[in-house]
């Protein structure tokens, strides 16, 4: 009779399925966490910090405005405002070379398709001059934009015991 | 001589995972790279809509009384001073301090918070940095209508 050993099994390969699983549930955590393809036309800039504020939940009612000083040497008496309007990043100056009054333009529709409860969320950067973040509330005044929220960034308060 | 060599045995390793493992680890470096848990930023409620002189000087909201006044200048590009009441500071805790007082001094004397309007008059050059912390001054005070007016 013969007797048939099993050969010696030589394990080459390590077990990658719990590898894989928890691998797996990073993906699933990072893909609800994230926020891709979730654009506001918010843009890189150095914010003004503060101690109050809240979140947004929904931007679904709001426009973001980015508000920078000029650069061109031309146009160095108004800010330089960019913003998402129909998807597309556009520049929305105060009064355009042709005199149309651009972001009054944009407001006015956006308020008008928003309503009461339209937002407008200003992104002023941190050392831009007053003399142009002005200009920005007088045309959301005259647009008749009743909400209006400053995009800070937030510091931890100090708490003394 | 020739041995007989015993029938090779053949294991199933399974299905090779190490493209799968590959696959797996860039799409999470992808996700880690480009998502973000929200940031550190939020948002500053603004109600009080700007005052200037050509729409009579008064906010939009039916102020009762005299407006509280708080004038904002920079003598340089890092510094500001904020005046209340003919005080000055130039650190936005004092100035929440301060305003936290008058705000009690004028609820003791029966004003309402939400009748009281703080309005800040930032000079022409002020950074917006100053400017929002002084904002932010006003509302930790526990002033509710805080707004702007025209540069001075």
């Amino acid at each position: 009779m013969k007797s048939k050993g099993l050969p010696e099994a030589h394990a080459i390969h390590p077990n990658v399925t719990p590898l894989i699983d928890i691998v797996m549930c990073l993906i699933i955590f990072f893909m609800i966490v994230a926020k891709i393809g979730v654009t506001t036309g918010a843009e890189q800039m150095d914010l003004v910090e503060t101690k109050l504020g809240k979140r947004i939940e929904s931007f679904g009612n709001t426009l973001t405005v980015n508000v920078r000083r000029p650069i061109a040497a031309h146009l160095m008496d108004q800010p330089r405002i960019t913003a998402l309007v129909d998807r597309d990043s556009r520049e929305l100056p105060l009064i355009d070379p042709a005199g149309q009054r651009v972001l009054l333009d944009v407001l006015r529709r956006f308020r008008q398709e928003g309503g009461t409860e339209f937002t407008l969320i200003i992104r002023p950067e941190k050392e831009l001059e007053y003399r142009f973040l002005e200009p920005v509330l007088i045309v959301a005044r005259d647009a008749g934009v009743l909400k209006i929220q400053f995009n800070t960034k937030q510091i931890e308060r100090v708490v003394e015991r | 001589m020739k041995l007989a060599v015993g029938k090779k045995v053949h294991y199933d390793s399974g299905p090779n995972m190490t493209p799968l493992v590959d696959i797996v680890m860039v799409i999470l470096i992808f996700l880690m790279m480009t998502g973000s848990f929200g940031g550190a930023e939020h948002f500053v409620e603004n109600r009080a809509p700007i005052t200037t002189p050509t729409a009579g000087g008064a906010g939009g909201g039916g102020m009762v009384d005299e407006p509280l006044d708080i004038r904002l200048d920079a003598p340089t590009g890092d510094r500001f001073i904020a005046t209340v009441d003919r005080r000055q500071f130039s650190d936005p805790d004092a100035l929440e301090a301060h305003l936290k007082t008058v705000l009690e001094r004028m609820q003791a004397i029966g004003r309402k918070v939400e009748d009281i309007h703080v309005v800040i008059g930032p000079g022409r050059n002020v950074k917006t940095d100053a400017v929002l912390r002084v904002y932010d001054a006003a509302l930790l005070a526990g002033f509710t209508k805080v707004g702007f007016k025209a540069a001075h």
